[in-house]
C-alpha cells in the first residue's frame, strides 16, 4: 500500500514538479531559492494529505489547489512576504546585463500588481492549465472565469508592453 | 506588443527547476522533522498539564484556604489555556489544503476567527482570573516570605503582566490582519463578477 502511494506520488512529482516550481516563482517574483523552498512545502503537504484526496477532481487539480493555497498562505505571513519582495528585487537587479532576466523581472513586476486571486488565475493560464481545471481550483463557474480571464490577460499584456518586454 | 500566447511560451522557458531524483526520500527527512515537532509539542503540553495537576493535588495539604484557592485558580487558568492551544493545533492540522481556493479560505477564516476569539476573549478572561488567583496568594506570601522576596515577587509580576497584555494585543492585531487579508484579497475578489 505504502509503495503504491510512493509510486503514485513520484509520478505526480515528475509530471508537475516544474509547473509547481514556476507557479511558486510567479508568486515570489522570481526568487528561485524561495520558490524551491515553497515547492518543497507544497509537496510535503501533498504527501501528508495524500489520503484526503476524494477523487472528485483530477489528482493534478488537487495538487494545484494545494500549491495555490500553500503559496497564498505563505505570502500572507507578512514577514515572509517582505523577505520575498526584497530578496527577489535585489537578486534580479544585479543581473540586469542579462536581457532575458530583465524581461522576466518586468513580467514578474506586472504579475505582482494583480490581486492574489487574479495572480493565481493568470499563473495557471500561463502554465496552460485547462480553464475548466482553473475554475475548479478557484471555485468559480467556468463562464465567470472566462470573462475574468480575458480582462486579466489584457491587463497583463498592456502592462508588459508598457514595460517594453 | 507581445501576445498572451508569446508571454505564455516565454514563461515556460524560464530557468529550470531542480527536481529531486528520489522525491520521497528527499521529503522524508522534512516530514519526519514535522512529525517529531508535532509529537514534542504534544508531549510538552501533556507534561505541563500533568505537573500542574500534580502540584494542585500536593497543595491540598496546605492549611491556608485562600492560598489553596488562589493556586487552584492559577493552575486551572493555565490548564485551560494549554488545552485551548492543544485544540487549536489540532484544528489547524485538520485544515484541508486540497479544496478550492474559496472553500479553503472559508476554512482559514473560520480558523483565524477561532484564534481571534481565544486572544480577544478567553485569554484576557483567563489572565484576569490568573491575576485574581495571584492576589489571593499575597497574604500568605507576605507572611512566609522575607520582605525582599515578597517585594520582588509582586513587583516582578507587573512587567510580566505588561508583557502579556502587549503579547495579546499583538496576537489580536495579527489575527485581524489575516482575517482582513483573506476576506478582502481572496473571498471578496472571488465573489466579484
Amino acid at each position: 500500500m505504502k509503495s503504491h502511494k510512493k509510486g503514485q506520488f513520484e509520478e505526480l512529482y515528475r509530471q508537475h514538479e516544474a509547473k509547481v516550481y514556476r507557479l511558486c516563482l510567479g508568486y515570489l517574483k522570481g526568487n528561485s531559492a524561495l520558490a524551491n523552498d515553497l515547492k518543497q512545502e507544497v509537496f510535503i503537504k501533498v504527501w501528508l494529505h495524500w489520503g484526503s484526496f476524494d477523487g472528485k477532481a483530477k489528482r493534478s487539480t488537487w495538487l494545484y489547489r494545494i500549491a495555490v493555497n500553500t503559496s497564498l498562505q505563505e505570502l500572507r505571513k507578512a514577514k515572509a512576504f517582505k523577505k520575498a519582495k526584497i530578496t527577489a528585487l535585489d537578486q534580479l537587479s544585479t543581473a540586469d546585463s542579462d536581457n532575458k532576466e530583465e524581461q522576466f523581472r518586468q513580467l514578474y513586476a506586472c504579475i505582482d500588481q494583480l490581486n492574489p486571486v487574479n495572480k493565481t488565475i493568470i499563473l495557471l493560464e500561463l502554465e496552460q492549465v485547462p480553464q475548466t481545471e482553473i475554475a475548479q481550483i478557484i471555485g468559480i463557474q467556468h463562464g465567470a472565469l472566462r470573462t475574468r480571464l480575458n480582462r486579466i490577460k489584457n491587463q497583463l499584456t498592456k502592462c508588459v508592453s508598457h514595460e517594453n518586454i | 506588443m507581445k501576445t498572451f500566447e508569446q508571454l505564455s511560451q516565454s514563461w515556460q522557458q524560464q530557468e529550470a527547476s531542480h527536481p529531486e531524483q528520489d522525491p520521497t526520500s528527499a521529503l522524508k527527512t522534512r516530514v519526519q522533522y514535522i512529525m517529531q515537532k508535532k509529537r514534542v509539542t504534544q508531549i510538552v503540553l501533556a507534561v505541563a498539564l500533568t505537573v500542574l495537576v500534580a502540584y494542585l493535588v500536593w497543595t491540598f495539604n496546605a492549611d491556608h484556604p485562600s492560598f489553596i484557592l488562589g493556586l487552584m485558580l492559577m493552575i486551572l487558568c493555565l490548564a485551560i489555556r494549554i488545552l485551548m492551544e492543544w485544540r487549536s493545533v489540532r484544528r489547524f492540522s485538520q485544515v484541508q489544503w486540497g479544496l478550492s481556493l474559496e472553500a479553503h479560505h472559508q476554512q482559514m477564516i473560520s480558523y483565524h476567527r477561532h484564534r481571534l476569539r481565544i486572544h480577544q476573549w478567553y485569554t484576557p478572561i483567563l489572565l484576569s482570573l490568573y491575576w485574581m488567583g495571584f492576589v489571593m496568594l499575597i497574604p500568605t506570601l507576605h507572611r512566609y516570605l522575607s520582605d525582599f522576596w515578597f517585594q520582588y515577587t509582586w513587583i516582578s509580576s507587573i512587567p510580566i503582566a505588561v508583557f502579556l497584555v502587549g503579547w495579546i494585543a499583538y496576537q489580536i492585531r495579527r489575527e485581524l490582519q489575516m482575517i482582513n487579508s483573506i476576506a478582502q484579497d481572496v473571498l471578496k475578489v472571488i465573489q466579484e463578477q
